[in-house]
């Protein structure tokens, strides 16, 4: 006798089989992206919810879909490679991951990303969570932030790893861990020296900021130890240096150290010294010397060629000139008191040549001075020329496209209280007012078509002030179907172009034809991108 | 996943409580009234009964009412002489001879009178009946794998379930135990919030399903019949979906495409259904057939709902494309009456 109940539990032990043989997807996280950035002509977004890239090309026919990348777990900050020129621009976008404490195959590393992918990935040996390039973007140091609570047990804020970016991951020679000799307490900040010449071999020097102690670090041997060079006796009650400012004299090896605490100037100077057969040291010395400035120092800048190098220094009411060669300080009294230097190779309206000139500055003032250096020990306050605008918040350089002297060289001066900025032509030193309904602390000054670009948050405007001609400064603008959050600029590629993007979970950006910038208002030629977050 | 999930329960204890109905009834099986069918051999049709599937086992023949007969063989006017024959009402002569096919009424069983004295059956099934069949309603559950990785936008899992309705019709009887059933149908699936994608704040998915199918299907015991069955029908789609966030827009998608399932499987019912007449008897059963279902793959396009006050023209992106091929299961409640 069969029985039937036995049939009947067949579909019923389908049925449960069938939830056991359906399987999960990898879960998904809520997305959480990093600020966008910009490479000639991709734009990347960097999802640290779910590790990955989503890489946006705007250099031909514009389509809504991003090439998704993977990238090492947990990335925490990501920057753009610097170059010095746009002829060497790399094109890469560097990425920190601070890894899995949890997964050993997932360190904490760097990404070398570029528009068809990751390039190197190079593995560190702590989670750091900050990172310095060099200006010419060949050595990074990635080290610990001075606000880092590490979930590690134990880590050392001495520790940095250096990265040569132009070599491949190596695991014992790139990148290499280094602990930075200090008194006691963190680093501060890094900076990197321009190439110098020392014993006839182009090097870098990292110099290691701390609060009254720098370290010296020769970048192309990290095998040899640093120098660490005390600026002041450590004593209780001392006041610190509280070291701010390094400037490099690459023609005299010469490292000039400014801190917000003390009347002096510190100079390192980078002698050779012979070690023959003893690899592991170091074939330089650095001797430091003390020139007295008096007062409160606030700013420093380099200029002339040797032997008319001069150090010229904004330290309140007065400006001092310091030969670089023989230490002579030369104070010249300023008609308004200056924290800020801007140097500028321009005209003046006497003189129709060009030449290295100053403006100094006050934030939140309303007075800016221009200073002719030629000749200034000796005419003094007769090369300084005050002029006056509305009080400013920000001072944005206007940089033309390198090489192009017959742009005009013009700042803008973004407002405070008032809204709106003030463009100075340092040419002409005259000054033509922009208004705005807005903040114009959203301004990005863009080289290559001379300008600047206006997009505040969660407005639906886009702004644009041409500065080709002054004689004719018409900001033009554009009303968009969105509020703005970021704006990105592709204007240095083939194809001119400025992502805007808005405020979507699923990626929704505007983009402007930029060569179509003088006619803003032409939507035809804009187009909205949207859905390019949704991965693959 | 609660909702299928509640539904794999409630299917569960219906399929159980069906299951203690069906052993009582197997336990104190009610015999329908057998009716009486005559087999001749060598006269010109003119009257038939109506057939059904001849059993596998040999099996006696019973005398069927004149009237019946000859109705039934009325609406076969194109059956072959040697397959039907008319009696007339006359009693039965002869026995038949050994190359004589059997002709069973439709939805009768065998009776012993008639098989001992069957002829010798034939190699290849015969139809023996049309248009006079059981009509079968069926509730269906219908899983289909969705082993494409998108369908996680919609379903934690991979199973994507169908709940629809059918209905049948014992079209055509074969000797040898074959009847072939067409069958039209509808199912409606729906899934939402998977975990891809959680930068959606709405994923749904939502299908028609309307479909015509043929079963082909042979008695294997009074209790179990095997079957084949190939489907093909419609499939609308729709697909919503929504941005999380400060500004929420929604999308959606629609499409229609053609699908295609074929499949086996087996047919548990109550026993001895089929012994009374069409309209006379209720089988109850259910049916679990695996199968593969072939149909186009799914665009996943971001399509705007609401386009007011766009003055930019826009791009959207597309989420791929969501197969929708893939090894399926069907699951069945059915009574056939």
């Amino acid at each position: 006798m069969f029985s039937i109940q036995r049939f009947f539990s067949i579909p019923c032990l389908l049925a449960l089989g069938v939830s056991a043989c359906s399987s999960s997807g990898a879960k998904e996280n809520p997305s959480s992206f990093l600020p966008p950035l910009g490479l000639v002509d991709h734009a990347v977004f960097i999802d640290q919810g779910n590790d990955r890239a989503f890489l946006l090309d705007l250099s031909g026919n514009l389509t809504p879909h991003a090439n998704q990348v993977r990238l090492p777990k947990a990335p925490i900050l990501a920057q753009r490679r610097l170059s010095l020129a746009p002829a060497e621009d790399p094109d890469e976008v560097l990425i920190l991951s601070a890894g899995d404490l949890d997964a050993t195959e997932s360190v904490p590393s760097i990404t070398v990303l570029n528009k068809q992918g990751v390039k190197w990935s190079y593995k560190l040996a702590a989670a750091f969570d900050s990172m310095v390039q060099s200006p010419n973007g060949r050595y990074l140091v990635v080290k610990f932030s001075q606000t880092n609570v590490s979930n590690r047990l134990l880590f050392n804020r001495n520790e940095v790893a250096i990265i040569d970016l132009t070599q491949e991951p190596n695991e014992l020679t790139n990148p290499v861990d280094r602990t930075i000799r200090g008194f006691g307490e963190p680093p501060e900040s890094i900076v990197f020296s321009p190439p110098l010449m020392i014993n006839g071999e182009e090097r870098q020097l990292a110099v290691v900021l701390f609060k009254q102690v720098v370290a010296l670090l020769d970048l192309k041997y990290l095998n040899r130890p640093e120098f660490t060079i005390e600026l002041a006796a450590s004593s209780v009650g001392a006041p610190s240096i509280n070291l701010e400012q390094v400037l490099f004299d690459d023609k005299e090896n010469k490292v000039y150290l400014r801190g917000s605490a003390s009347p002096d100037i510190y100079v390192i100077q980078i002698a050779p010294r012979d070690v023959p057969n003893e690899p592991n040291k170091n074939d330089f010395v650095p001797s430091l010397n003390q020139l007295g400035g008096g007062g409160q120092l606030k700013d420093m800048a380099l200029y002339g060629d040797a032997p008319e190098r001069r150090l010229l220094v904004a330290a309140g009411a007065n400006a001092l000139v310091i030969n670089a060669d023989s230490n002579r300080v030369t104070s010249i009294p300023l008609p308004v008191s200056a924290t800020k230097i801007l140097l500028f190779e321009g005209r003046s309206p006497q003189v129709d040549t060009r030449e290295t000139r100053a403006l100094l500055y006050s934030l939140g003032t309303s007075d800016v001075v221009f200073l002719d250096l030629a000749q200034i020990e000796d005419r003094k306050q007769r090369n300084a020329e005050r002029l006056k605008i509305n009080s400013y918040l920000d001072v944005i350089p206007l940089r033309p496209t390198a090489g192009d002297a017959s742009a005009p060289n013009q700042v803008m001066l973004r407002h405070a209280g008032l809204l709106g900025a003030s463009i100075v032509d340092l040419d002409k030193r005259t000054v033509n007012a922009v208004s705005s309904q807005v903040d114009l602390k959203a301004g990005t000054p863009d080289a290559a078509l001379n300008g600047v670009w206006v997009a505040p948050s969660y407005q639906n405007k886009v702004g644009f002030i041409d500065l080709s001609d002054p004689n004719k400064i018409q900001p033009k603008e554009v009303r968009l179907d969105y509020p703005v959050v970021d704006l990105l600029l592709f204007t240095q590629a083939a194809h001119k172009r400025v992502l805007v993007t808005h405020d979507s979970s699923l990626g929704r950006a505007t983009v402007l034809e930029a060569m179509e910038a003088t006619d803003l208002r032409d939507l035809t030629r804009a187009v909205t991108l949207e859905g390019f977050l949704l991965g693959e | 996943m609660n909702m299928k999930f509640e539904i794999k329960s409630t299917l569960f204890l219906a399929v159980l409580a069906f299951s203690g109905a069906s052993h009582a009834q197997t336990a104190a099986p009610v015999e329908p009234p057998e009716p009486s069918v005559v087999l001749t051999d060598g006269v010109p049709s003119a009257v038939a009964p109506p057939a059904v599937a001849a059993p596998a086992s040999p099996a006696s023949a019973t005398p069927v009412p004149a009237e019946r007969a000859a109705t039934t063989a009325a609406a076969l006017p194109n059956d072959p002489p040697g397959v039907l024959a008319p009696t007339s009402g006359a009693p039965k002569a002869a026995p038949p001879p050994s190359n004589a096919p059997r002709v069973i009424a439709l939805n009768e069983a065998p009776s012993q009178s008639l098989d001992a004295d069957a002829p010798v059956k034939s190699k290849t099934p015969r139809m023996i009946s049309a248009f006079k069949g059981a009509v079968r309603t069926s509730f269906d559950v219908n899983t289909v794998w969705d082993l494409d990785d998108r369908y996680q936008l919609f379903d934690s899992s991979d199973v994507n379930v169908r709940m629809g309705v059918s209905v049948g019709y014992d079209l055509l009887s074969f000797d040898g135990g074959w009847v072939v059933a067409p069958e039209l149908g509808w199912s409606h699936e729906s899934a939402s919030d998977g975990p891809l994608a959680p930068q959606l704040s709405q994923k749904e998915l939502r299908g028609d399903h309307f479909f015509g199918a043929f079963r082909a299907r042979h008695t294997v015991a009074s209790w179990l019949e095997g079957f084949g069955r190939l489907q093909g029908g419609m499939a609308w789609t729709r697909v919503d979906l929504a941005s999380s966030g400060a500004s929420v827009d929604q999308y959606s998608t629609d499409d229609k495409a053609p699908e295609f399932q074929l499949g086996a499987g087996l047919v548990v019912r109550t026993p001895d259904a089929e012994r009374a007449p069409p309209g006379e008897s209720l089988a109850l059963g259910f049916t679990l057939e695996a199968g593969y279902q072939v149909a186009p793959a799914l665009k996943l396009k971001l399509e705007r709902v609401a386009t007011e006050g766009q003055r930019i023209s826009v791009l959207t992106s597309d989420l791929g494309t969501l197969s929708r091929s893939g090894p399926c299961l069907r699951l069945g409640v059915f009574a056939r009456f």
